[in-house]
């Protein structure tokens, strides 16, 4: 639990270092970007909007001091004014409805990436020097592809020429959102393609990085012994070798969290996917600052969250780690 | 190739000033880790109040088992960590010497040998490239030309010869025993008045260890410089050098000449450790009887570290810590058991172990030829 | 030494680490990597000539919008009638310098930050080893959006300073941790100690041992970084005038080129950004292979040859009752005069495959072991005595191969059965229920996440399916209760033993099912003297009380005269000496025999002149002509330099015999003189 406890503490120094980012970074960015948007708009932003602006960039008259606590105090009550790209709503009302697209698909897939990618490692690792080997050029094209264009590819393919599955969106328009069996099924439809590319994509590095544990932990004595002491084969390559195997690709796995999650952000554009992503690449385009620095602490917030429960799991996986 | 009785050769003589003394040296380390709460940081109690004297031309093994503070002191003594408290002496003069030109300085007169040769050459640089190093350290603005004879004698002394035959070759590329020769060549490049060599044969195969061994006696005599032999193999202690400390759980528990030290062993523990090593003119079972193992060293135990284990111990070894006894036999054999002391309860106790030390050698002896 | 870690891996877990040579000639070798290097630098060329070669003006407009590719549009033209494959000539090289300036400036912080943390420790490793953990944890894409978009149409500076920001922590990690082992590391104690100055340790020592983590790391982050590049300037996030892979992608993007079908617009760019990321991690796994020797390996534990291992007919096996456990009877301690053979190994040869060669580990070697005995079997690095230890139970790996020989087991009823011919199922029978093996390293031959009950247990499951839980945890009790662990020592997870505990629980799980013989293969070798001493004398008792025979393999000759009824000596991959262990003692034979008995000090009695052996143990893979200790002997004749000696039989003037591999014996009658030459001139 101790070991728990001290992670839980790193992911909390963590998250005030990020959220304390997210404040300097518009304060030492070079420019005025804030009189620049106003200029641009000249006008069309609602007052609200300006203040919002001007709080993001520090020009509230403030010192530096009361500005860092009203921006706690912004933090602590999901309060990030208004948003510009998604006027006249809120930059929390917006996040409100996109939050779940996202949490739910990436969370689906980057689980399912991670069994799928991971099994198929201890296979490929206990089957070793077989024909199996040959998949590893195969997966590291597969891993080395940028999300967002395996994407357009996919989409290509199976929604504009066979046309098996909507291309864009979330949903069908005509139903409505709630928990309906229709909207179920349109859902589930709608997300098939940008799951199928972020699964695909991501299980590529789990299986090449957990083929070369296995492989590691086979040549271990304990493993070797295992085999001699007759052991059947399902214990000697789950108990023995891969669950020895697995400790490092979960370890690894705070990397490469935010590399699954950073491609599913830019998948969720391609295919037009209500999301977090999609919203994150229109807040970009119409330089919506407050909506985009929002968005980077809500995911680096379930990021964290994320990288705790594998910790978690590494603790229960490895009793070295847990402390008498 | 032969040795013969090295002891007698290089018996102290009277007056005879130590090259490198540790007085009361102590060393703890501090266990590291982001620890919250809990009060003081937990310190590791590597060597406690260890004095010991390195004379020219002599060898003095230390001797212990593993986590038993012998190497720590070792690099305690080569300054590579700073001390807790206590004081090293060259030549009787306290040094303080851990880093910068004092240090090199410092390094120059007293080198380290490493157990593993495998490990204590970089594997990405040749032989010749390592020993350059050390040779340009203590011979600044020599030329190329002059330093590669400086190093080709230096093979020729360890008996690496021809020498052009290993200075082109990496370490992966020679065998261990050739490759302790170079750690000792290039701890020869510095012109060293003292060697402390940290277990220097142990990761060596039994058949080569003597070829070493023989070298640094040979250096030893010949260059007048003062050993250290860290060692676990009391009987490699006997035969190489003239006195023999034993420590225990960071402390010397027992010291004199390394003959006396083995064969009239003082302290149960030099006895335990004695009777434990493989030896086969010992015929018939071995009186050993101890389950137990070294104590913590962050929390030693009160009173003399080895009572838990002794089969001798009475009240006051657990409350009070034994100073160093002088052995009737012998002035400089000395243990730090209270069984040598004046206490009412020792003398009953000592025959105790007189009884069971006798025991042993009755087994024994017989065979011995 | 080169050759027991590189074929002989078999018994040695440390691995020699290689010169840079080594590095560049695996690199080369391997075709994977070879290519990834080829397709690399085509890359590479193509972005340094690429503007120069390129048809067209990327930028430049014309009549033929959306054309598929054709010989005047190789990659066919975008809505605008642009040319693609001029834009993505001219978009390799912003990729490229992007993902190279990204890759240099991260590597080089990296380096700093890891290093430095990693050599200097203290304070400043927790300050920033925190840092580069934190750094590690944020999400990079989303931070570098972000960064990206406060910087809004930046250059390529732009954004290979924000890629560094976001990147340089997993390789600073990385060298940290490298660096700290490093530090450990005895050479650089050594310079320390040697006086050497801290920038120089650094240069010399710490570096040059990260070449190739540093270059995996770099390798990585230009991956990474081309990936980022790409991405951000999918989302327009860069200046999309400027023509990278990643703008073509975005344009095609905007203008719904996936709408309008044209393929060919968005199809190259990704293709290019995959096909040289492919490339790189390809070098990557070349590197990856390079430092993690195991890996290695990996290819030549295929199936073919695992069943090549044994290169022999199967011969049938007579099915044997499973033996239940105390069934077995009580017998009379052993004597020496003792014929009741339970393991009868002729001729074994295990060779080392690398390629066309074969290397003998072990050579023609013969012996037998008597049930109730203790046998020695002593060499040293390089003798082949653990390979010899595997091979009994079949326990070795590829590229270690038996070719020749045959390992006779006499089942308990009297029969016997060729071990070399069991099928699986029957060696798995045999192993454990007959033969067990306890080995070295006892923290490495435990599962370091079982307890140690589970470790037992699973044997007890896997051989005796029908035990009740209740009966296997009683027999779990009464092995640790024999081996004298603590009953509650059960639940203990092997990190929480000492070594001795260890050792001791590596041996409950041998004897886990009673078997007849136990190889043990240096089981006291990581021990101190007080712990090895208590093990020993465990053993001794155990054997005794049980009856097991023991085969007991280590270096330490007088541990094992004092532990053993007989002795083998192994040379060069052959067994060279064979004696009852006071015989053997009294009166060795073999000069090598001798000369390790002259090797060592010791305790008792009067001081004695020790000799030693010159020289060191010969490498297997080459072996001297004739006899393999001649070069070392010091009575070899002209003749030993040209013949093999076989083991020949001797016997003393007291009627005891042994045998020995040695020329001294060749002429039976004259053997008592021979030996007394040989004893004068050592």
């Amino acid at each position: 639990m101790r070991t728990i406890a001290r992670k839980a503490g790193f992911y909390l120094l963590t998250a005030w270092a990020a959220i304390s980012l997210n404040f300097l970074i518009p304060r030492i960015m070079p420019g005025d970007p804030a009189d620049n948007l106003i200029n641009e708009f000249h006008g069309k932003l609602s007052p609200s909007a300006v203040h919002a602006l001007r709080v993001l960039f520090g020009q509230t008259g403030q010192n530096l001091w009361q500005q860092y606590l009203s921006y706690w105090h912004s933090v602590f009550t999901f309060d990030f004014g208004t948003s510009y790209a998604y006027y006249p709503s809120s930059v929390s009302s917006v996040l409100g409805q996109s939050m779940y697209w996202t949490l739910i698909l990436i969370t689906i897939c980057t689980v399912l990436g991670f069994v799928i990618g991971t099994a198929l490692g201890v296979l490929v690792g206990w089957k070793r020097g077989t024909w199996l080997d040959s998949l590893i050029p195969v997966t590291t094209f597969l891993s080395s592809i940028p999300y967002f264009w395996f994407a357009i590819i996919i989409a290509f393919v199976f929604a504009i020429t066979l046309n098996w599955f909507p291309f864009s969106g979330g949903y069908a328009v005509t139903e409505t959102i709630g928990f309906n069996g229709g909207f179920i099924v349109s859902a589930i439809e709608y997300a098939v393609l940008p799951a199928a590319t972020i699964v695909v994509a991501s299980l590529g590095g789990w299986l090449i990085s957990m083929r070369n544990m296995m492989v590691t932990t086979l040549s271990e004595d304990y493993v070797r012994l295992a085999e001699a002491k007759g052991l059947p084969r399902r214990r000697v390559v789950f108990t023995y070798a891969a669950r020895n195997a697995m400790l490092p690709s979960l370890s690894g796995f705070a990397m490469s969290l935010g590399f699954v999650v950073g491609g599913s952000i830019v998948t969720e554009v391609v295919f037009n996917y209500p999301g977090l992503g999609t919203v994150l690449f229109k807040a970009a385009q119409a330089a919506d600052y407050p909506l985009m620095s929002a968005i980077f602490l809500l995911i680096t917030v379930l990021v964290l969250i994320a990288n705790l429960l594998a910790d978690v799991a590494y603790v229960f996986l490895d009793p070295r780690t847990r402390e008498s | 190739m032969t040795v013969t009785d090295l002891v007698d050769a290089t018996q102290p003589t009277v007056g005879d000033e130590p090259v490198l003394e540790a007085v009361d040296v102590t060393k703890h380390f501090t266990v590291h880790g982001l620890r919250v709460g809990r009060g003081t940081p937990r310190v590791v109690h590597a060597v406690d109040n260890v004095s010991l004297k390195l004379y020219a031309g002599r060898i003095t093994a230390l001797v212990g088992e593993s986590g038993s503070g012998k190497s720590t002191l070792a690099r305690l003594l080569a300054q590579l960590h700073p001390l807790t408290s206590g004081e090293i002496r060259l030549h009787g003069v306290a040094t303080h010497a851990t880093h910068g030109r004092s240090f090199r300085e410092y390094a120059r007169r007293v080198q380290l040998i490493l157990q593993d040769p495998f490990s204590s050459l970089n594997p990405v640089a040749t032989i010749a490239k390592t020993l350059h190093r050390a040779v340009a350290i203590h011979h600044p603005g020599k030329r190329r030309a002059e330093r590669t004879k400086i190093i080709d004698d230096l093979l020729t002394q360890t008996n690496l010869v021809p020498p052009r035959q290993f200075t082109e070759k990496f370490p992966h590329e020679l065998s261990g025993g050739q490759l302790q020769r170079i750690s000792i060549a290039r701890a020869l490049a510095a012109g060293p008045e003292v060697f402390l060599a940290d277990e220097p044969v142990s990761s060596l195969d039994v058949s080569i260890r003597l070829g070493i061994l023989n070298l640094l006696r040979r250096l030893t005599e010949e260059r007048r410089v003062a050993m250290l032999y860290v060692t676990h193999d009391i009987a490699s202690a006997r035969y190489f050098a003239a006195e023999t400390a034993v420590m225990y759980a960071g402390e010397v528990i027992e010291s004199g000449p390394s003959e006396a030290v083995t064969q009239q062993a003082a302290h149960p523990y030099t006895q335990l450790l004695i009777a434990s090593a493989p030896d086969p003119s010992r015929t018939g079972k071995s009186a050993v009887r101890d389950i137990g193992q070294p104590p913590s060293l962050i929390d030693p135990p009160s009173g003399c570290r080895f009572h838990p284990r002794c089969p001798y111990a009475w009240q006051r070894c657990s409350t009070e810590a034994p100073p160093a006894f002088p052995l009737s036999e012998d002035a400089n054999h000395t243990a730090r058991c209270w069984l040598y002391s004046d206490d009412p309860q020792a003398p009953e106790k000592r025959a105790a172990n007189a009884r069971a030390i006798r025991k042993v050698t009755d087994s024994e002896g017989e065979d011995a030829t | 030494m080169a050759l027991q870690s590189a074929t002989l891996a078999e018994s040695e877990s440390g691995e020699s680490v290689e010169s840079r040579n080594g590095l560049r000639r695996r690199l080369l070798h391997s075709p994977l990597t070879l290519t990834g290097l080829v397709i690399t630098l085509i890359f590479v060329v193509l972005a340094i000539i690429g503007p120069w070669i390129s048809p067209y003006d990327p930028s430049a407009v014309s009549d033929a919008a959306l054309a598929g590719p054709s010989a005047a549009h190789w990659l066919g033209t975008t809505q605008n009638g642009q040319d693609v494959f001029s834009q993505m000539l001219y978009g390799a090289r912003a990729s490229m310098i992007v993902g190279l300036g990204a890759a240099v400036l991260t590597t080089v912080l990296s380096v700093l930050v890891g290093v430095t943390a990693g050599y200097l420790g203290g304070i400043g490793d927790e300050v920033l080893s925190l840092l580069a953990n934190v750094f590690l944890v944020l999400p990079g894409l989303p931070l570098t959006i972000i960064l990206a978009a406060y910087l809004p149409h930046t250059g390529n500076a732009g954004i290979i300073l924000v890629i560094t920001v976001t990147g340089w922590a997993w390789g600073a990690r990385v060298l940290r941790a490298q660096t700290l082992s490093l530090r450990k590391r005895d050479f650089v104690e050594a310079a320390r100690a040697t006086g050497d100055r801290t920038s120089r340790i650094i240069l010399r020592d710490i570096l040059p041992n990260q070449v190739a983590v540093i270059a995996a790391a770099f390798l990585g982050t230009v991956t990474g970084a081309i990936l980022t590049q790409a991405s951000l300037a999918f989302l327009g996030l860069t200046d999309v005038t400027q023509w990278s892979w990643g703008t073509i992608l975005y344009w095609a993007q905007v203008s719904s080129a996936l709408l309008t079908g044209s393929w060919w617009w968005f199809v190259p760019a990704g293709l290019a950004i995959a096909l040289l990321g492919t490339a790189l991690s390809l070098v990557n796994f070349g590197i990856d292979e390079f430092i993690n020797p195991r890996l290695r390996q990996a290819g030549i534990g295929t199936k073919k040859a695992q069943r090549a291992q044994v290169k022999r007919t199967r011969r049938s096996l007579r099915r044997r009752a499973r033996r239940e456990r105390a069934e077995r009877p009580t017998r009379a301690p052993f004597t020496s005069e003792s014929t009741d053979l339970i393991l009868d190994v002729r001729g074994l040869k295990v060779d080392y495959l690398s390629g066309n060669t074969r290397t003998p580990a072990v050579d023609d070697v013969s012996f037998a072991l008597r049930r109730g005995e203790v046998l020695g079997i002593a060499g040293e690095s390089g003798s082949g005595k653990s390979t010899l230890a595997y091979a009994i139970a079949r326990m070795h790996k590829p590229p270690a191969q038996i070719s020749d020989g045959r390992i006779i087991y006499t089942n308990p009823d009297g029969s016997t059965v060729d071990v070399l011919g069991m099928s699986d199922a029957e060696l798995r029978e045999f192993r454990w229920e007959e033969l067990s093996i306890v080995l070295q390293s006892a923290m490495h031959a435990l599962n370091p996440i079982l307890r140690i009950g589970v470790q037992i247990e699973d044997v007890i499951i896997a051989h005796r399916p029908r035990m009740s839980s209740q009966e296997r945890a009683a027999r779990i009790l009464e092995l640790l209760a024999i081996v004298g662990i603590p009953a509650d020592r059960a639940n203990s997870y092997p990190h929480e033993l000492s070594g001795g505990m260890r050792q001791r629980a590596m041996i409950a799980v041998g004897l886990a099912l009673d078997p007849e013989i136990i190889v043990m293969d240096e089981p006291t070798t990581a021990l101190d003297v007080v712990i090895q001493r208590q093990i020993i004398e465990k053993i001794v008792e155990l054997k005794d009380k049980l009856g097991f025979s023991v085969i007991f393999i280590t270096h330490d000759l007088s541990l094992l005269i004092e532990l053993s009824d007989t002795i083998a000596v192994m040379y060069g991959g052959k067994i060279v000496e064979k004696a009852a262990a006071d015989e053997f003692y009294r009166n060795a034979q073999h000069p090598y025999s001798r000369g390790l008995l002259n090797s060592f000090p010791t305790l008792g009695g009067p001081k004695r002149e020790l000799t030693g052996i010159p020289g060191s143990p010969p490498d297997l893979r080459r072996l001297p002509d004739g006899c393999a200790f001649q070069p070392r002997c010091p009575v070899a004749v002209d003749e030993c330099r040209s013949t093999m000696p076989p083991l020949y039989r001797i016997t003393s003037s007291t009627g005891e015999s042994s045998e020995a591999a040695c020329l001294l014996y060749a002429a039976a009658q004259s053997t008592r003189e021979m030996s007394e030459d040989g004893a004068r001139a050592s």
